[in-house]
């Protein structure tokens, strides 16, 4: 077997700048999953044999094509194989069978003799990428890929030609969970090359490496983990293929299958590595010595590590000025703390601490909730479920009904209940704040995690006053600074604190400062520009 | 090692501070005032020295037995059987004044910020919620504190700058009106709370990552603390006077209180208290980790995980056991706590040091190529 791994992978390729880099760097490893046993073997020179196990192996799927054709005036017999709908059958019909048939149609091509691989690679088929392959493994693999095989008649060698349909792919737009005002409006799409292909225009240099796997052993999902040399600490990434090589499953759909495979505290709420739609987002993440795992399929690229202020980060922070760019972080950590906690603190001040309130304040909240049946904690939780409901439903309604659902939501939850005196003004103004101030937080997944804490925290503060509310803070806190992401404290650079890393954390420092990258992640090449990068007033 | 996180220089000295800072904020004003009337401010100028003095000598034994603890280096001088009497006196005190300090925090809640609630739930959450951060080790715990110690600090100064409109400065005088035994009497107990802090290096020296320049930065922490804690005085005494300060239990909640600008900021005792909840259990934190370390390193043990969730049952039961009220406990801490600790925080690193010195154990240190 090593042997046949050594012959493939000295293979020649054809054009060095192929789209993709499958074969070879991959197959070790992966078991044959194709379920027969002759798959392992090796091209004979009978092609009603080698036909015979594609068509075992294929089965008779209506998708899969076997076109027969005779090369030349001797007829010699071959056999295109392809998937129809993967491979691009304008293209097949063009560059393959056009030439492989009617324009040598005369050609004295002397028996196979003449007819070797040379002539029809470099004089026949005008396709842009070819490769050579002989094991039935890595042909099966290039079909169900999309890459359509040629085999010919008492040939050992087959030719896979990268012709795959474009077809099917949405076209790149602007990301759906990542609105901005400021920056590109690209987002990644599903699929895999269009998505590598947007990184490398972000970063021409020969410095960002992509290395590709295949996991899954039914879906063989290609999966891309992406880095720049030199930057990225080699030992994360080593890591972030151990992890990756690590796992063994029937499929993988989505990039959320592999988050949650590689993550460092399954248990946690708190998502420890990031994702995003955003090839500027990628870019910039790689740029700070970071590392990305692009899945086909999805436009979810998942960078790590990924620690706890980049959740409250946004790409438009480092293309607006620096300046507002304080004051919005600011605003962001605030309605952070409020989405987690209001809640908690009203219903504790109300049932504990009263006396906190001035006295005005005490006075009129009081008159609004005369005569409401429930106390302030039990009245929380049901407009904080409501709410959690009406969100929920919006997300999953279809769009033209998603405007009643607000209309319902808002007639009923916010003025019917009031009105009916089941809930006090000032919890609908608590709860409306939380909503608002929870929609402030970039990050999803922290977003998801800060809404389920909420409850416990509700609950604690409800039986142990402001006195809760603090212990779940610490509790929180201290498990946050427990995690680690990749080798990274999760709350770096808050807690361990280090001085390079504030600039990055509450404000943003200008450009012309900014001239590290995180010590975490980006300690390989440190310095990020020039230190004397300030604008200054032009000589006289 | 039981602990295998390593800390930074500035996070041991801000978990040594917290040591001294937690509790010392709410007691230390009351027990001033109540002994050196009009000179308590002068107490935290006195207790620096013995202090500062304790750092050199704390120091001096960490170089000696680098990478070791006051509880193993202990064992290398007096050899095993002494040593380990002495590293389980050690451990005992951190044990005990870690309840004690539970015990303070609970009985803090009770009685300004929860009053119905009985004491025992207190007790368990909080010791719940120490037992998970030390289970997670030395990192944890210096993360938590470099966020929450200067929040207490600042906090504290804001106070006393915004208590400015009820200062009386005529408080003050006379100076010295009966002489200075008062005021040494006084210094007792804050000089207890002092020492806690290097008896607290002593215990971290082996574990900062980059050893460089440890006397300073301690040197650094027993200053921070003094003015701290002497900014808290003068203002309590500035305040409340000579007498009525030393009568109240806890003057500097009494400080927050009293303030009232402009009928805006007024009331902001609860959130004040809610910052010194987290300062007190950082603090309680801290002491009960040592116990836990301490008790790992005299069994010679390579984990101290497993002591947590036992060790915690006794730490919450101690805290709960031991005091009648809060009058009482207030007693113990001024008449029996403070030589107790003085005894464990200065007689014994001296000691140690003597012997080691005298049976030439450790390493020879030159002191002046370390760079103070």
């Amino acid at each position: 077997m090593i042997k046949i791994h050594k012959a493939v992978s000295r293979r020649k390729r054809q054009t060095p700048n192929r789209e993709s880099r499958q074969g070879s760097d991959n197959i070790q490893g992966t078991e044959n999953n194709l379920g027969t046993k002759d798959i392992s073997a090796r091209l004979s020179k009978d092609l009603e044999k080698n036909e015979s196990v594609f068509q075992q192996a294929l089965g008779n799927s209506p998708d899969v094509i076997f076109r027969y054709l005779s090369i030349g005036k001797q007829k010699v017999r071959a056999v295109l194989i392809f998937i129809s709908g993967l491979a691009d059958t304008a293209s097949i019909a063009e560059n393959i069978l056009k030439s492989l048939t009617y324009e040598i149609r005369c050609e004295d091509l002397n028996g196979a003799e003449q007819l070797n691989l040379a002539l029809i690679k470099e004089n026949i088929l005008s396709n842009a990428e070819i490769a050579e392959e002989n094991s039935f493994e890595q042909l099966l693999k290039h079909i169900l890929l999309g890459d359509t095989v040629l085999l010919i008649d008492s040939l050992e060698i087959a030719i896979v030609i990268f012709a795959r349909s474009s077809q099917g792919f949405r076209a790149v737009g602007e990301p759906v969970s990542e609105a901005l005002i400021r920056g590109p409006r690209e987002g990644f799409i599903e699929k895999l090359q269009i998505n590598r292909s947007m990184i490398r225009r972000k970063l021409r240099s020969p410095k960002l490496k992509f290395q590709e796997l295949t996991i899954g052993e039914i879906s063989q999902t290609q999966v891309c983990i992406s880095y720049l040399d030199g930057i990225a600490d080699k030992q994360l990434v080593s890591e972030v293929l151990e992890r990756l090589s690590r796992i063994k499953i029937d499929g993988i759909l989505e990039s959320g299958y592999i988050e949650e495979l590689i993550q460092d505290a399954p248990y946690s709420p708190f998502p420890t590595v990031r994702t995003t739609e955003r090839p500027d987002t990628v870019a910039a993440c790689l740029l700070e010595g970071k590392v990305a795992i692009l899945v086909d399929g999805t436009p979810y690229v998942i960078v790590v590590p990924g620690t706890f202020i980049e959740f409250l980060q946004v790409n438009e922070d480092y293309y607006q000025s620096y300046i507002f760019v304080l004051g919005i972080r600011i605003l962001r950590y605030l309605s952070f703390f409020i989405t987690l906690f209001l809640p908690s603190m009203y219903v504790a001040i109300l049932t504990f601490h009263q006396e906190m309130l001035p006295s005005t304040l005490a006075l009129s909240l009081s008159a609004t909730r005369q005569g409401i049946p429930f106390p302030a904690f039990v009245e929380a939780l049901i407009m904080e479920v409501a709410f959690e409901i009406l969100r929920e439903a919006g997300l999953r309604l279809p769009r033209p009904v998603g405007q009643s659902v607000s209309i319902v939501g808002a007639l009923v939850i916010g003025d019917a209940a009031v009105k009916a005196g089941l809930v006090s003004p000032a919890m609908v103004i608590i709860v409306a704040t939380t909503a608002i101030a929870s929609f402030t937080i970039p990050g999803f997944s922290l977003g998801l995690a800060i809404r389920l804490l909420r409850f416990p925290i509700m609950i604690l503060s409800a039986s142990l006053g402001l006195y809760g509310l603090i212990v779940a803070g610490f509790a929180l806190f201290v498990h946050m600074s427990t995690l680690r992401s990749f080798g990274v404290p999760y709350l770096a650079p808050i807690a361990p604190a280090n001085w390079p890393g504030q600039k990055d954390v509450f404000l943003r420092a200008p450009w012309w400062a900014m001239t590290t990258r995180p010590l975490d992640t980006g300690h390989q090449d440190f310095m990020r520009e020039k230190t004397d990068l300030k604008p200054q007033k032009p000589k006289e | 090692m039981p602990e295998k996180g390593r800390i930074s220089l500035g996070q041991a000295a801000i978990i040594a501070s917290s040591f001294a800072l937690g509790t010392g904020i709410f007691v230390l004003p009351a027990f001033e005032i109540n002994w050196a009337r009009e000179d308590a401010w002068l107490i935290q100028v006195l207790v620096t020295f013995p202090s500062l003095i304790l750092v050199f000598i704390v120091d001096k034994l960490g170089r000696k037995f680098p990478g070791q603890t006051i509880i193993q280096y202990s064992e290398t001088i007096l050899g095993k059987y002494l040593g380990k009497v002495f590293g389980f006196a050690v451990t005992l005190f951190f044990f005990w004044t870690g309840s004690v300090i539970l015990y303070e925090l609970a009985a803090f809640l009770v009685s300004a910020v929860i009053p119905e609630t009985p004491m025992m739930v207190f007790l368990i959450v909080s010791g719940l919620l120490i037992a998970y951060t030390v289970y997670n080790g030395l990192e944890t715990i210096g993360r938590l504190h470099v966020w929450f110690i200067p929040i207490t600090v600042f906090s504290l100064i804001f106070i006393v700058l915004l208590a400015c409109k009820e200062m009386n400065l005529n408080y003050f005088q006379p100076f010295l009106a009966n002489g200075i035994a008062p005021v040494i009497r006084g210094a007792r107990t804050s000089n207890s709370y002092h020492g806690c802090m290097i008896l607290a290096m002593a215990m971290l020296t082996p574990y900062i990552n980059k050893p460089g320049k440890i006397r300073k930065s301690y040197i650094y922490a027993v200053i921070v603390c003094s003015l701290v804690y002497g900014i808290n005085t003068v203002g309590c005494l500035a305040v409340f006077g000579p007498f009525e300060g030393g009568r109240v239990s806890m003057p500097t909640i009494e400080l927050v209180k009293m303030i009232n600008i402009a009928d805006i900021i007024q009331r902001i005792e609860v959130l004040l208290i809610l910052n010194w909840v987290g300062a007190v259990f950082t603090m309680s934190t801290a002491w009960f980790y040592f116990s836990v370390l301490g008790t790992a390193q005299l069994f010679n043990l390579k984990k101290y995980q497993f002591l947590v969730f036992p060790m915690i049952l006794g730490y919450i039961g101690v805290a709960a056991l031991n005091y009648r009220s809060y009058p009482v406990f207030v007693d113990y801490i001024d008449r029996i706590w403070a030589p107790y600790a003085a005894v464990h925080e200065f007689l014994l690193p001296a000691f140690l040091l003597l012997v080691a010195i005298i049976r030439r154990r450790g390493i020879k240190t030159d002191t002046k190529s370390q760079g103070v």
